[in-house]
């Protein structure tokens, strides 16, 4: 998949669960920093990303979703 | 259940077995089967009493050795729970997403018999089979033996189970516990199930109440107790991800929850999608402070809202808050007739009874900090009470910070990994708005090199640990007259 259409997913995800505008988001944005989510709302994200791409993540891999940038990385290696 | 049982013998072999063993026990849904599964008490009880068969014929001498529990939420969790007990061994619940360091500390000091896991790779499974492989067993062996026909707990004053609790100093504590702790701090929780026995119709099935709380978590433990000896039926969630598709899968009228799930679970409500909760109209918060409003704002839905106060130290139990109203909701509410209360004349709230802890392990300087020799748990927490009996908590005296997911988080712990950071001169970690944050004393063109520092530190520790907020100081960080840093 495409990294742009990853990352206009999660985008729209995180503009319906925490109410983060679109334009707010880059790659290197720090979730729970820049972004201001908290770690329920990083797991309710994890949770549609992994309805929306059809896949689970595995738990050890949540430790390394500190940026945007981390979750497209993980998403772009592990969604066909 | 006419009164409360007081020994978990009897909750098994009267409860479970005689009284109500056709009733649900446990709910859980796979998966892979899409498949909700329904566990009766009778069948919990044989699964009790296989785990009995297995640890004893795994465990020489089993009496008094240590079984640890490295998993996730599960039913096979559960029978473990009850099986080591009934086994005559201490029940070691852990959490299983610690770093290694803080791990292998935790198993170090307790020097485990058999470490009991689910399989899965939290981030530390090469380290904890590299150091303690022949004692991992996976949590499903008790499936392969037959239920025993004795039961064989240790006394009610001797170490039943131990849980640990962040300290101070930045290492955890293991809070020692007996049967009589557990089951008296049941008895005090017991008033909630006696509050919602009015508001429910009885004479239908229980409500489910659901569980996705980590049992390591004392709150959840607690909770697993009463409601297991109380004969309702439990819920089973492994992982707060699938909340809201296990709420779905298997109606649920009561839930746990500590603030973060709280204020999810508000969001929801106030944006008019109460439907995604499904049955739930009694959210019982624990663990941490609740924003009054939010918990206003609930009421106004139609929930239900219980507040939990108690301590590690109290075994979860303490003062609980049934009141809805406006002028009451912020208080963590009125004393139990099973405990004894008193505010110190420096405000600390201090917590009396049959349920304060045995002691923490191998540390008796520890515990005469917090158990005095009239036996009362000092909470660190700063405590009014008003006119009606209700006790709000007004601020903390010990130096730990306790987030919205109920974590306790020893500041000193994560400024050492944040001073390991050469061009950080000195540093501290407290709460900033409502996130774990930290003021660093450094040269201004090393604020990068800083930032940078903690995004790489946030990727070495759980979740709930991460440092949300970095701020700078340009000036050394205040300290008091005896050079300590001021923290507030």
């Amino acid at each position: 998949m495409e990294r742009a259409e990853i990352i206009s997913q999660i985008t729209a995800i995180l503009e319906d669960v925490a109410e983060v505008s679109p334009e707010d988001v880059t790659e290197s944005s720090v979730l729970m920093d820049d972004l201001d989510l908290s770690s329920m709302e990083i797991l309710t994200i994890v949770a549609d990303l992994e309805e929306t791409f059809g896949l689970r993540i595995p738990e050890k891999e949540l430790r390394n979703f500190v940026t945007m940038g981390d979750l497209v990385d993980y998403l772009a290696a592990n969604v066909g | 259940m006419e009164k409360f049982v007081s020994t978990m013998y009897d909750a098994i072999t009267q409860g479970m077995e005689k009284e109500f063993p056709e009733r649900v026990a446990f709910r859980y849904y796979t998966e892979e089967t899409d498949m909700v599964t329904t566990v009766l008490f009778k069948e919990l009880a044989q699964d009790v009493r296989r785990t009995v068969t297995y640890l004893q014929s795994t465990i020489p001498d089993a009496k008094g050795k240590k079984v640890c529990l490295l998993s996730k939420n599960s039913y096979e969790y559960v029978v473990n729970t009850f099986g080591a007990i009934m086994a005559g061994c201490v029940l070691v619940p852990m959490n299983q997403r610690k770093s290694w360091a803080e791990m292998s500390h935790e198993l170090e000091l307790v020097e485990p018999a058999v470490i009991l896991t689910d399989g899965e790779d939290y981030g530390n499974k090469a380290q904890l089979e590299a150091a303690y492989g022949s004692l991992l067993h996976p949590m499903d062996e008790f499936r392969r033996y037959e239920p025993a026909a004795e039961l064989h707990p240790i006394g009610h004053d001797d170490l039943m189970v131990l849980m640990f609790t962040s300290g101070t100093t930045g290492l955890s504590k293991g809070v020692m516990m007996s049967e009589r702790n557990l089951f008296s701090a049941g008895q005090v929780l017991w008033a909630i199930s006696a509050q919602l026995a009015d508001k429910i119709d009885l004479t239908k099935p229980l409500p489910g109440h659901y569980m996705v709380l980590p049992m390591f978590h004392l709150g959840a433990f607690i909770d697993l107790f009463s409601t297991t000896v109380m004969g309702w039926p439990l819920n089973l969630g492994s992982d707060i991800r699938d909340f809201y598709r296990d709420i779905q899968k298997m109606p649920s009228q009561i839930m746990s929850v500590v603030p973060m799930i709280m204020n999810a679970l508000h969001k929801d409500v106030m944006r008019g999608h109460r439907d995604r909760l499904g049955d739930l109209w009694v959210p019982i918060g624990s663990s941490a402070m609740f924003d009054p409003q939010v918990l206003l704002d609930m009421v106004h839905n139609g929930m239900f809202v219980i507040q939990c106060y108690g301590a590690t130290e109290t075994c979860a139990a303490g003062i609980i808050n049934f009141a809805q109203d406006e002028k009451h909701i912020g208080a963590v509410g009125q004393g139990s007739e099973y405990m004894d209360y008193k505010i110190e004349p420096d405000g600390e709230l201090c917590m009396r009874g049959d349920c304060v802890m045995m002691g923490y392990y191998k540390d008796p300087e520890g515990t005469a900090e917090v158990i005095d020799k009239d036996g009362w748990v000092h909470t660190g927490d700063l405590a009014r009470v008003d006119e009606d009996g209700y006790y709000y908590i007004i601020g903390r005296k010990k130096n730990l910070i306790i987030l919205d997911s109920g974590e306790n988080i020893s500041p000193e712990e994560l400024e050492g990994m944040v001073e390991k950071c050469p061009v950080v001169q000195e540093c501290i970690v407290k709460e900033l708005g409502k996130k774990i944050g930290v003021v660093v004393y450094c040269e201004k063109e090393h604020q990068q090199t800083v930032r940078d520092f903690v995004t790489q530190m946030n990727r070495t520790v759980p979740l709930y640990k991460r440092i949300g907020v970095v701020e700078f100081s340009e000036t050394p960080l205040p300290r008091n007259a005896t050079g300590k840093l001021v923290r507030k």
